[in-house]
């Protein structure tokens, strides 16, 4: 037990210098400041594409700056995720249906950064891609008694069957790995596949 | 009437995006701009500047450095894409802190802000001495407020609103500013219960 918790120990201390590595590398005030040039060489008429440069940006501020804390406020986790789902929602056509339904969150919670995302991320990797048929991904959450209830749900085709198990795979087990980690008994995570759709739940406790 | 505003930045690009923004807005007149502060040392003194927009990351003197150095009268709202440098900026007694690139709706909001408090000059100054009132400089008018009258005050970021029974008035200086120098130590009950 003494042993595992001291690995469990290192490979958090292993995870935290590779991001701040990577952040020494990227030198977000250069990556600002080059966001703001490519902003200001769009053409002030071209309101979409400066739109979607600046929520891009405000992904990345979050990701570079917000999350280097071990916890932060679920509102601006939440926040990140909304942004998150638009900015997905861009690079999707019309065939797509996307619910997000926030229902209501406590005040003042706190949560260990970009966990919820993995799931949000694999509903649009993996969501369908029928033209006959309807494409949708349904995202809901709510907190009730300081407990997290997130629920995602995508279409699927199903051939996909395969592929999604083996290379949603990655990001599932690292999800799982930081639950396990961060969260020790104290969340639920259960997945339910059926022919026509994907399904993930996440029971969460924040006390 | 207008606010007279100056940008401070060594990019071009920055500077054209700012440029576009005042120009969005009816009530801001941009007077010049300057790739440096100390090149915009000329243009702060001679236009009697409202507003600055300031960059921090600049060659031979940042942002900050400027702000620490100056005395200024105009309001200041940092335009930079440090996201670090906000505490010490607030400290600075700066209006506001956008990071680049700037959503214009983020921007108006800076400016609106800067518009409300615009209009106000800061503090005469007060007489005590066992006096029931006191005179605040406020719209360029000057104030007389009972004691008596005061209801309450309330911090904002960097001005002070004060409530009497009959209007409501806004004072261009900090709560820190007000506490220390303006406000009679009996009347600090007063504030307290806002902060």
């Amino acid at each position: 037990m003494q042993t595992q918790q001291q690995l469990e120990l290192l490979e958090k201390e292993r995870v935290k210098n590779e991001l701040d590595y990577l952040k020494a590398q990227i030198n977000p005030h250069a990556l600002f400041n080059s966001l703001n040039t490519i902003y200001g060489h769009i053409d002030k008429s071209n309101q979409v594409a400066r739109n979607i440069l600046l929520q891009f940006s405000e992904l990345l501020r979050y990701q570079l700056y917000d999350c280097g804390a071990e916890k932060v406020s679920l509102e601006k986790e939440i926040g990140y995720i909304e942004n998150y789902v638009a900015f997905q929602r861009l690079r999707k056509d019309e065939r797509l249906i996307v619910a997000f339904q926030i229902e209501d969150i406590e005040m003042g919670l706190q949560i260990a950064p970009l966990l919820l995302v993995v799931l949000i991320e694999n509903a649009f990797k993996f969501v369908s891609n029928f033209s006959e048929k309807e494409n949708k991904i349904i995202i809901k959450t709510f907190t009730k008694k300081k407990v997290l209830h997130g629920s995602f749900i995508n279409t699927k085709e199903v051939l996909q069957n395969v592929i999604n198990t083996n290379s949603s795979g990655i990001g599932l087990a690292n999800l799982k790995r930081r639950l396990e980690l961060l969260y020790t008994n104290k969340y639920e995570l259960t997945t339910n596949i059926e022919n026509d759709f994907y399904e993930t739940n996440l029971i969460l406790d924040l006390t | 009437m207008k606010l007279k505003c100056i940008i401070i930045d060594d990019e071009p690009v920055a500077r054209k995006v700012l440029q576009e923004f005042i120009e969005e807005i009816d009530y801001l007149d941009l007077i010049g701009q300057a790739e440096n502060p100390l090149k915009a040392m000329s243009l702060i003194n001679d236009n009697d500047i409202d507003i600055i927009f300031l960059d921090i990351n600049m060659p031979k003197i940042n942002g900050i450095e400027f702000l620490k150095t100056s005395k200024l009268n105009a309001s200041i709202i940092m335009t930079t894409a440090y996201a670090d440098y906000a505490v010490e900026a607030f400290g600075l007694e700066v209006l506001d802190y956008l990071v680049k690139p700037i959503a214009f709706d983020r921007f108006l909001k800076a400016c609106t802000r800067a518009k409300e408090i615009g209009k106000l000059i800061e503090f005469g100054p007060i007489t005590q001495n066992k006096a029931d009132h006191f005179f605040i400089k406020c719209n360029n008018q000057i104030e007389k407020i009972f004691y008596n009258d005061l209801v309450y005050a309330e911090a904002m970021l960097n001005y002070v609103m004060l409530y009497t029974n009959s209007k409501k008035m806004m004072v261009y200086v900090t709560i820190k500013v007000w506490k220390n120098n303006y406000l009679p130590t009996f009347l600090l009950k007063y504030i307290n219960y806002l902060l």
